[in-house]
């Protein structure tokens, strides 16, 4: 133990062509490189990482996990009397009118919808493509990824009339007859895709925790815990058949949520783009939203990330390195979602159908413009400030970068959505849209309950995935 | 390593094996505690209670005896008359399991021939308004009729011995057999007279003519047999006098069927922005003074030789309105006899001078038929004035009142309630408790006109018969036999009726040999047409015109930068007030302002850019005697120089509905002349601090240069423009139909905007009714909408109807994105919405292009047991959260097929007519079969002028539109 932890402080000291002069002999990895920097800083061994990792579950919680998950509670209360009162008293609660039917109900469906797919990228896409780094971050943002569908799947509920009947959506068996659900209606499609990437999602995240759940199952002392993960853990028992197995599924699990991560944003992106209204009517809409969602997912990753390496003390796991690769990966997707605004308007402007050049003008120029440039600046603009190092490896800068980014991808769907429909074909139709603070409440009760169940997330599971993370550490390459 | 492994392999044994220790003893082979047993017990207990549940059995008993002509379920239909104000509008009245729940119009009635107004529509509500008197009162505490009958008849012997002056104040009443039975009950006087009073008054008409023809009677305008209207300020669309007949005769005279090339134009001086004036084919946007001096100016040219005429010089005319009077006067002198000018003041000089005007163009006999209309047994506005003058001076011993309510809308309101507090016996016989009746001694409410019989000739020799459709809801009673019972006359009114009907009526007519074949036979119709009696030719009587000129010319406008000029019209709904407390009526967008639930204070762009007032800033109008706070609404079209205002609003004691909405502009009103007067007024408008927002149902005025509704001129339509629909290609297959198909063509050029439609649909279809705050926040619920649209500037406005019903598309846009499949298309093309299928994601509100279909956000108040009387019992009342539109009235084309399925014959073309269609009064809706290439919906789509609406999206909407064409 001891000798493992100083001796990687010798190799850092060491002059690098001292260190090429000890590679044959220190027996190291052969893919080991001095010039990749380590991942997992603090030169920590596998027992180390198991230590640090497992002892968050451990000791009971700290007062700022308490104030944090007093707070999300709150706004998780708050959301609660919303939904109680809109399904208590009617729709009518929100701002919504007879010219828009859709507004931050589908908002935040779609934005939260869209915070779910950096998880599945990350652990899916990232994983297939090898992307070592990834290991530090993929459990919680499969977390996240998850807790965001929920919240996202919440809301196409109870934006319904009449929610009590919400599973007439489903092709259930049914003794109605020939009555059966719509195929051609997108928000069916969504229902399968939403439906279809939670449970893959979920089945990833749980079958990448079997083996960690199983090393807090050896650690733990507490009884209740001792049970839930032993039950949770399949009885895994480490043995190289189980590792085997373990790893092959687990790779064919990635392949299979890699088109998911595609798909449900493209066919949430159909609600929209198979419509006929101005502004929605674009084929351009499944790769834009894609690159929006994931855009969307990174930034919302970046924003916890740093709040759980201050928070949980990971600052030697989620490294500067992490959030300027994370950032890497905003730039490019903030610079797709930049393109499809630009292309949105030439399109808009090149169509010489007046009514979608009326809508270009108008989410620039119209009533909601300030909502268009929140848009434009904190999405398109923000996410080119990656290109400076700098800002990518300041995690104050990365920090506020993020959250503006969230922010602005949540005002894209809402100028997606209210824009297009408050002036569409029939000037005399024309209205405006003011939301209520009943819908301000669902809003804020989803980030309670996003931020709530996250929280739990952290005392519950490990949050870093321990057994990915010893593959990647200097010590496991070393030995 | 191996040591570790070997110690974990251990604690998990031990750890299995103590689990399943416990759970053996916790397995049912151990026998049955107590406790589980008690649980076992509770559930099943439980478990049994529950499927016991369900609703409480109610048995729907058969009648033993069916009454006669009632099968449940089946609607009955009464011919009756319109009571809602004295144009007596012959309707058909629907009756279903004892209740009227619809107003229709009678096609066979001569004069509206089928059209009814919005108003009209609404009185199905105010039949069942919760807020009629449902006992007579004394003072304000209920009593019965025997009481207040003993105590009034007590009242009256006295005054009759001591020869006291006795009044009966109500409206104008076309009712030859109520104005008997006035009569009749004031005759036991030594000074009883009947008096009427019109808030909104039209004796100029009377008087003029008087003046001009010897008769004090409003005229007949007869719009169908003319070329050319000239109109200064008459809104006849809209409000004056009988506007369902002239819309009638004004669609008929500019209608293009039938090949027709040459039809009406319609030239309109106005100074506020009217229904009328939005249907001209040439607007000249004048100030009321200017309007007098066009009027003058006109005159002039038509009649060069009077000499009265040639000194005077057009000289505060600006120059556009001199051309335009200048050419409209060649053009009336080429059209005489086929032209006919109408003024909508109510200053006796300038009707004179208009009826100059018609008798020098030989209009009188043609256009214009002395044939006494409304008016003929009128009070003058100014006896009403006397009337008052009296009652202050303690001369009036009895003040009866009924139907009318002067402490609202008298122009000297406190005068009227000082006058009232002076008289000994004040009655009441109005049917709620309102301003008046609050005032009044005893209050004995009138049974509304679908409860009573009455009858109506509001054209002399046109009589129709009111028939009561239902029993008194409340404990009222017919005004008239209230006051037979007065009289000491015990019968019944019915009995009146019948024999003043035989006794007068009935000689006049060689149909029918016995009276009770005249009868029944004018019953089931519901009016009856005397021979008209030859048109006698009077001669103007030019004695009055010099005084008249010498008048008109000098009055002056709007000389202080800081007055303007104030006009007082009236709304297509609310009229004179006396509609306030219907919610129908209250939530009808104005067909102009699109404002629901308030009056306003309309001023022109120019005067409110100049004085830096926007849309809603409350200002405070005042002419010195009152002054009212109102919201300013900027009304494109209007004159710089005025300021118009509704009357009808500010009512204090309408009701729940009514009170406190607006403000009440009567006390703006000005006696001059012995008339009382709506413009000419001089009043100053300050800005305040606060705003209000509008309810309003289009806040967007223009067409942002897509053409919507469009419109052509008649040049363009003679030179021919042929159809130039394109079929797009589809993807989807078509729909087959194999034997309907539903549709609608809508002639934009008969549409006058009047908004019958959407009041007649609201009735039908039991559209809720949501609240101003509700319509601020865009959620009106009206299936059927009347667009409109301004085009063009201020002095050259254009304005454009368009009313949008659901389209019943093909390609329906909101089929293929409901989830649930509650939106479907049926096999007759209808677009049909299954309300308990709905889940309510609104996905197809979003994606209609023609934003047809309303949502129920919230469940709308359905609480009070009387108004929910007046229900269709064939049309669901839908929950919240569902998606609800037009549904082409499904209830009536099932009924259609299902008579004609009883009776084995096909369905006929125009057999089916939905709510919007059956009482336009400018016919501008059909429905019909596509299928059936000779029907006429199917004859009107192939017209040139037929285009759909947003045809580019390919949609293929069952409704279609024929352009409008201005001349």
């Amino acid at each position: 133990m001891a000798v493992s932890v100083t001796q990687p402080e010798v190799l850092a000291t060491a002059k690098p062509e001292a260190v090429a002069d000890l590679l044959p002999s220190n027996g190291l990895h052969p893919v080991y490189s001095e010039l990749r920097k380590p991942l997992i800083l603090g030169n920590k061994s596998n027992a180390d990482v198991t230590r640090d990792i497992c002892q968050l579950l451990e000791p009971k919680p700290g007062l700022g996990w308490w104030i944090s998950l007093s707070v999300s509670l709150v706004l998780l209360i708050i959301g609660v009397v919303a939904t109680v009162h809109t399904v208590n008293t009617g729709i009518g609660t929100w701002g919504l009118n007879k010219t828009i039917g859709w507004a931050f109900d589908i908002t935040n469906f779609v934005f939260w919808i869209g915070i779910g797919h950096a998880g599945t990228f990350i652990s899916a896409i990232l994983f297939l493509f090898n992307q070592k780094w990834r290991t530090s971050v993929n459990r919680s943002a499969e977390a996240m990824t998850l807790i965001a569908v929920m919240c996202a799947g919440l809301f196409p509920i109870i934006h319904m009339g009449r929610p009590w009947l919400f599973y007439w959506v489903l092709p259930y068996p049914n003794t109605r007859g020939t009555l059966w659900v719509n195929f051609r209606s997108p928000l069916l499609w969504d229902f399968f895709a939403i439906s279809t990437y939670f449970t893959i999602s979920a089945v990833f995240w749980y079958l990448g925790l079997v083996p960690d759940l199983a090393t807090a199952r050896d650690r733990t002392k507490s009884r209740l815990r001792r049970v839930l993960y032993r039950v949770m853990s399949l009885g895994w028992n480490g043995s190289n058949r189980t590792w085997s197995r373990y790893e092959t599924v687990y790779a064919v699990l990635a392949a299979l949520a890699t088109p998911l991560v595609l798909s449900v944003h493209s066919i949430v992106s159909f609600d929209f783009a198979t419509s006929l209204i101005p502004g929605w009517h674009s084929t351009i809409f499944p790769p834009y939203f894609v690159a929006g969602a994931v855009f969307s997912g990174f930034a919302m990753v970046m924003t916890l990330m740093i709040l759980v390496r201050k928070l949980m003390h990971l600052e030697d796991y989620i490294t500067p390195q992490h959030l300027e690769n994370m950032c890497k990966v905003a730039l490019l997707t903030g610079s797709i979602v930049g393109l499809a605004y630009i292309t949105e308007i030439f399109i808009g402007l090149y169509s010489g159908n007046p009514n979608e050049i009326f809508v270009i003008i108008n989410r620039g120029l119209g009533p909601y413009a300030w909502a268009y440039w929140i848009m434009f600046g904190c999405n398109a603009l923000v996410s080119q400030l990656f290109w400076f190092k700098k800002l990518r490896t300041s995690i104050p800068a990365i920090f506020v970068l993020s959250i503006l980014i969230n922010v602005g991808m949540w005002f894209e769907r809402f100028v997606i959505i209210v824009t297009s429909l408050h002036r569409d074909f029939l000037p005399s139709s024309w209205a405006m849209y003011t939301p209520t603070i009943t819908e301000v409440g669902l809003l804020v009760g989803s980030f309670g309950l996003f931020f709530t169940a996250f929280l739990i997330f952290l005392r519950l599971f490990p949050v870093i995935s321990i057994n990915e993370v010893k593959g990647v550490l200097k010590y496991a390459k070393q030995h | 390593m191996s040591n570790q492994q070997k110690r974990w392999k251990q604690f998990l044994a031990a750890e299995n094996d103590g689990e399943q220790l416990e759970y053996s003893a916790k397995s049912p082979i151990a026998g049955v505690s107590r406790r589980t047993f008690l649980e076992v017990l509770g559930y099943s207990t439980v478990a049994v209670t529950l499927t016991g549940c369900r609703a409480p059995e109610q048995k729907i008993v058969p009648y033993l005896r069916e009454p006669v002509e009632f099968t449940p379920g089946v609607a009955s239909w009464f011919a009756s008359t319109c009571g809602g104000c004295s144009a007596a509008c012959g309707t058909l009245v629907k009756v279903r399991d004892g209740r009227p729940i619809k107003l229709e119009g009678n096609p066979d009635h001569p004069l509206s021939e089928g059209g009814l107004c919005a108003v009209a529509h609404g009185m199905i509500f105010g039949l069942y308004d919760p807020d009629r008197l449902r006992s007579p009162m004394r003072g304000s505490q209920p009593a019965t009729w025997e009481e207040i009958d003993d105590e009034i008849l007590g009242k009256l012997s006295a005054i009759k011995k001591s020869g006291g002056k006795v009044r009966i104040l109500t409206a104008p009443l076309s009712s030859p057999a109520s104005r008997k039975t006035i009569q009749t009950f004031l005759a036991q006087f030594t000074d009883g007279k009947h008096i009427t009073y019109q808030p909104v008054s039209n004796d100029a008409i009377r008087q003029a003519h008087l003046r001009s023809h010897g008769i004090a009677a409003i005229p007949q305008y007869r719009l169908e047999k003319a070329k050319l209207v000239v109109s200064f300020g008459a809104d006849f669309l809209g409000t004056w006098i009988m506007p369902v007949q002239f819309t009638r005769g004004y669609a008929k005279t500019r209608s293009l069927t039938e090949g027709r090339r040459e039809i009406l134009r319609h030239v309109q001086f106005e100074s506020i922005m009217s229904l009328t004036g939005s249907n001209a084919d040439k607007r000249i946007r004048v100030s009321p003074h200017e309007k007098t001096q066009a009027l003058l100016y006109l005159a002039r040219l038509i009649a060069p030789s009077t000499d009265l005429l040639n000194a005077y010089e057009p000289r505060q005319l600006s120059v556009q309105t001199q051309e335009a009077v200048e050419e409209l006067s060649r053009e009336l002198l080429s059209a005489q006899g086929e032209s006919l000018i109408v003024s909508g003041s109510n200053a006796p000089d300038s009707q004179y001078l208009t009826n100059f005007i018609n008798d020098q163009l030989g209009n009188y006999g043609k256009t214009i038929e002395l044939t006494p209309t409304l008016g003929r047994e009128q009070s003058s506005d100014a006896e009403m004035v006397e009337l008052v003058q009296q009652m202050n001076t303690g001369e009036i011993a009895a003040l009866i009142v009924c139907g009318v309510n002067p402490v609202y809308d008298y122009f000297e309101s406190q005068k009227f309630v000082d006058a009232l507090k002076a008289v000994p016996l004040r009655v009441s016989l109005n049917s709620a408790l309102d301003e008046t009746s609050s005032l009044a001694d005893y209050v004995c409410p009138q049974n509304h006109f679908l409860e009573s019989w009455d009858d109506a000739e509001a054209v002399q020799g046109t009589l129709g018969i009111n028939q009561p459709t239902i029993a008194p809801l409340f404990q009222t009673r017919a005004f008239q036999e209230t006051l037979m019972r007065w009289s000491g006359d015990q019968r019944s009114f019915y009995e009146v009726l019948r024999n003043t009907w035989r006794e007068e009526h009935f000689p006049q007519q060689n149909q029918f040999a016995t009276f009770e074949g005249f009868w029944d036979a004018t019953l089931q119709k519901g009016v009856f047409s005397l021979q008209q009696p030859a048109n006698v030719s009077i001669t103007f009587k030019p004695d009055t015109l010099s005084g008249a000129i010498g008048r008109l010319q000098s009055t002056s406008g709007v000389n202080s930068a800081n007055e303007l000029d104030l006009v007082l019209y009236q709304t297509t709904s609310l009229r004179d007030g006396r509609f306030a407390n219907n919610p129908w009526l209250q939530e009808l967008p104005d067909p102009l302002t699109k404002i629901t639930w308030d009056n306003y204070a309309c001023v022109s762009q120019r005067y409110a850019a100049m004085n830096g007032l926007e849309e809603g800033r409350v200002v405070r109008i005042s002419n010195g005697a009152a002054t009212i706070e109102l919201p300013v609404h900027i009304q494109p079209g209007q004159h710089d120089d005025v300021v118009a205002i509704a009357l009808g609003y500010g009512r204090s004691k309408a009701g729940k509905a009514g009170s406190g909405i607006g403000a009440n502009a009567f006390p703006f009103v000005a006696f001059v002349d012995g008339s009382f007067r709506y413009s000419h007024l001089r009043v100053t408008l300050v800005p305040t601090a606060s705003k209000v927002e509008f309810a309003q149902t289009q806040i967007k005025d223009s067409q942002e240069g897509r053409r919507l509704a469009r419109e052509l001129t008649l040049t363009e339509y003679v030179k021919g423009t042929e159809s130039h629909h394109e079929e797009h290609a589809s993807l989807w297959s078509p729909h087959d139909y194999p034997e309907h198909k539903w549709g609608i063509a809508v002639d934009l050029n008969a549409c006058v905007g009047c908004n019958a439609c959407v009041i007649s649909c609201q009735a039908e279809n039991n559209i809720p009714v949501v609240g101003k705050d509700e319509v601020r926040r865009s959620r009106d619920m009206h299936w059927l909408r009347v667009d409109r649209y301004f085009e063009g500037d201020r002095d050259n406005l254009r304005v454009n109807y368009q009313p949008l019903m659901c389209a019943q598309c093909d390609n329906a846009s909101c089929e293929s994105v409901c989830p649930v499949l509650a939106t479907v298309h049926s096999s007759e093309g209808l677009n049909m919405q299954v309300y308990n299928r709905c889940v309510g994601t609104r996905y197809c509100e979003n994606n209609c292009p023609y934003k047809v279909r309303r949502f129920n956000w919230f469940t709308y108040a359905r609480d009070d047991a009387v108004a929910n009387l007046a229900l269709n019992p064939d049309v669901t009342v839908r929950s919240r959260g569902v998606m609800e539109k037009c549904t082409f009235c499904v209830q009536r084309i099932e009924e259609a097929k299902i008579n004609a399925r009883n009776e084995g014959r096909p369905i006929n073309d125009g057999e089916i007519q939905p709510a919007c269609q059956q009482s336009c009064p400018s016919q501008a809706i059909i429905f019909g079969d596509l299928r059936d290439v000779k029907s006429r919906v199917a004859q009107m789509k192939k017209s040139g002028r037929n285009y759909t609406l947003l045809d580019e999206l390919n949609l293929r909407p069952a409704v279609s539109y024929l352009a409008k064409v201005r001349n």
